[in-house]
């Protein structure tokens, strides 16, 4: 399949049991939510996804358009096609996001200059003056997020809770973002527990993830569900 | 058998009578001689220091400029990779000057001389300007400080000479930036800078294209005033070849509202030795003194600088940033003095020690001293080694782990160096990053 598919997964924190048998199929060019309570293993998910070392992958696999790529490194990954949008992304002090969003391009082949860049994410061209992350606030940190993202063309984004402490105002770029991230033919995954985003984008599917396994997939009706019952009513339902 | 300071005053008369300099120079040579004995020894005193052999070599007749083929290959890479032409550009734009070789761009040399600067080697300045220099030099740096500091001045020879005069503004910054000249490669060079009363001046002295040094230590010393009202801004970059211990003494004066801006990049060398001493002697005196290092290998450092606060209102600012990888050590002690009687003083020093490796060691000793009550004074120390986020961060966009770890060093010592024309920012960022891929 075009896209990412994650079969049978389970994974270790430090000890932990954490997702026990994540199974997801996400095409290229859909959108898909995934929700849940907190704790349950969205973020958990999107880490193993990316690579981070701390995550033991201890049974199943993650395929990027077929290819199995559970043991690359996370840089591999990336190169593949993969990116993911940080829910805290770290300050890269002494970085300047001009020199990030450059060597960014200069790997992907990304055309679009820098200050395009940060427009399509509403930041000012002053800001590639700064250093990554420095002093941003939560909406500055999540649109960079979204440039950089941008600027590494990829085939499948996992965005970690892009509507975390944000504004209203940044929701909607981000939500832009997706869109065109769509556009350009790849799979976006957006975990979130909150409902904003939502008003801006239309997923093709929503899965539903409780205690570290995706539970229910459908369609947007399952939000609504969620919305006006909790998780719990939608796994009975 | 002959005593240190006779062995040490011989070769002072015997570089004196070569430099054909004034009794003046000759008497403070003599006495620093005289004080060497009686000088501490500093910690970075190699344990098997040859004092008539170091002697007799800083007083030999010329010292050796090194032939072409002695320049490595890599180093020539890395010229070609910060690129000289663009250099000579720059130096075509009017800011660069080059002290003791003929190529002073002929315009901005003209314009220097009409405001009055004067740009020559101190060995000519000596015996050219007494009214200036002899009231200035090694009043900042003295000999009692301790055995170097008193040996630098006895056997000094080559280095700088700039002197701005009263109200003289320098609209671009000077750059010394020796190539290779022979007057840098000796071995006990002096830099005096004087920026007269409400001056200014930038000065860089750089040495992008070092070359092995010709000898084994390098004493050299730099003297900086900033006279009342003045400001002076001054940026060295360093880097030693080979085997180099590296030693230098420094010393400077802040006078009344008056600047002192300085930047330090020093790597290289398998020892280094340095704690310059900065007075601030006039009220509303302001110093701030940044200075970076990278050491590698077995590099032993002993780092650090004493600032003494004479008078009230002054202010300081320190930082320190090393990057430390394989078994290198450093040793920074960070001194602050408040005299009696300087009110309303604020000296702030920060230490940040990035350690690539296990088995580096880092030592940071603050030292902060006041003799009145109202003083501001704070150390801020933090040693670490490279954030496990930050990698993982930039790892997930597409960037090997090496690569991810050059781009944060470089960016652990950026906010220090940012400043600077874009050549010298070019020539640090090559020169570590060839430092961290060296296995």
């Amino acid at each position: 399949m075009e896209g990412l598919e994650v079969i049978d997964l389970w994974v270790e924190v430090e000890g932990k049991m954490i997702l026990k048998g994540v199974n997801l199929a996400l095409p290229r060019g859909e959108i898909h939510v995934l929700m849940g309570p907190n704790g349950a293993g969205k973020s958990t998910l999107a880490m193993t996804i990316a690579g981070h070392p701390k995550y033991k992958v201890v049974r199943g696999k993650i395929l990027l358009d077929g290819e199995d790529i559970t043991n690359d490194p996370p840089e591999e990954r990336a190169r593949k096609g993969l990116a993911v949008l940080f829910q805290m992304p770290p300050e890269l002090e002494g970085v300047t996001v001009a020199e990030l969003l450059n060597k960014i391009k200069e790997r992907s082949g990304c055309k679009e200059d820098v200050y395009d860049l940060l427009r399509e994410s509403n930041l000012p061209s002053e800001m590639a003056y700064r250093y990554v992350n420095k002093g941003f606030s939560g909406g500055e940190r999540k649109r960079f997020e979204l440039s950089r993202i941008l600027a590494m063309k990829p085939k499948i984004v996992i965005m970690d809770e892009p509507d975390s402490g944000v504004d209203i105002e940044s929701l909607k770029v981000i939500a832009e973002g997706v869109k065109r991230l769509q556009r350009e033919r790849a799979g976006v995954l957006v975990i979130t527990h909150y409902r904003n985003i939502l008003k801006y984008i239309v997923p093709n599917k929503v899965h539903i993830m409780i205690d570290g396994k995706i539970v229910k997939s459908g369609g947007v009706e399952l939000i609504e569900i969620v919305e006006k019952k909790g998780f719990k009513e939608v796994v009975a339902a | 058998m002959k005593s240190p300071s006779q062995i040490i005053k011989y070769y002072a008369e015997e570089i004196a009578r070569k430099l054909k300099e004034p009794e003046w120079a000759l008497r403070k040579r003599i006495r620093a001689a005289e004080i060497y004995e009686k000088a501490p020894t500093p910690p970075w005193m190699p344990e098997d220091f040859d004092l008539e052999a170091f002697a007799s070599k800083a007083a030999e007749e010329e010292p050796l400029k090194p032939g072409e083929g002695e320049i490595p290959e890599w180093y020539k890479t890395i010229l070609e990779r910060i690129g000289v032409p663009e250099i000579e550009q720059s130096m075509l734009a009017g800011v660069t000057v080059m002290v003791n070789e003929n190529v002073v761009y002929e315009a901005q040399k003209k314009e220097l001389k009409r405001k009055g600067v004067i740009l020559e080697s101190l060995d000519e300045a000596v015996r050219r300007h007494e009214n200036i220099v002899k009231e200035y030099l090694h009043r900042a740096q003295v000999p009692e400080v301790h055995k170097l500091a008193a040996l630098h001045i006895a056997l000094r020879r080559g280095g700088t000479f700039v002197y701005v005069p009263k109200g003289v503004r320098v609209p671009f910054p000077v750059q010394a930036f020796f190539v290779i000249t022979e007057e840098q490669l000796a071995q006990t060079e002096h830099t005096l800078i004087i920026a007269d009363e409400n001056s200014y001046l930038h000065f860089i002295e750089g040495c992008i294209v070092p070359i092995p040094a010709p000898y084994s230590m390098h004493l050299g010393g730099s003297e900086f005033y900033s006279l009342k009202g003045a400001r002076l801004r001054i940026s060295s970059l360093e880097n030693w070849i080979g085997k180099v211990i590296h030693v230098p003494v420094k010393g400077a004066e802040v006078h009344e509202g008056a600047r002192l801006e300085e930047l330090s990049v020093v790597m290289g060398g398998i020892r280094v030795g340095m704690r310059p001493r900065i007075r601030l002697i006039g009220k509303g005196a302001k110093l701030s003194f940044n200075s970076v290092a990278f050491l590698r290998n077995e590099m032993k450092s002993w780092s650090g600088s004493t600032v003494v606060h004479e008078a009230p209102k002054t202010n300081s600012s320190i930082v320190n940033r090393t990057v430390m990888k394989d078994s290198s050590s450093d040793e920074f002690l960070g001194e602050i003095i408040v005299k009696k009687g300087a009110k309303g003083v604020i000296g702030h020093q920060a230490c940040n020690t990035l350690l690539l490796n296990d088995g580096a060691i880092n030592t940071t000793i603050p030292k902060l001293v006041s003799e009145v009550s109202d003083a501001d004074l704070a150390h801020e120390g933090t040693v670490g080694k490279i954030g496990e986020d930050q990698v993982f961060y930039l790892r997930s966009m597409g960037f090997a782990e090496h690569e991810a770890i050059q781009m944060l060093t470089l960016g652990f010592i950026d906010p220090l160096i940012q400043d600077l024309p874009a050549d010298y920012v070019r020539a640090i960022r090559e020169i570590v990053k060839m430092t961290l891929n060296a296995a």
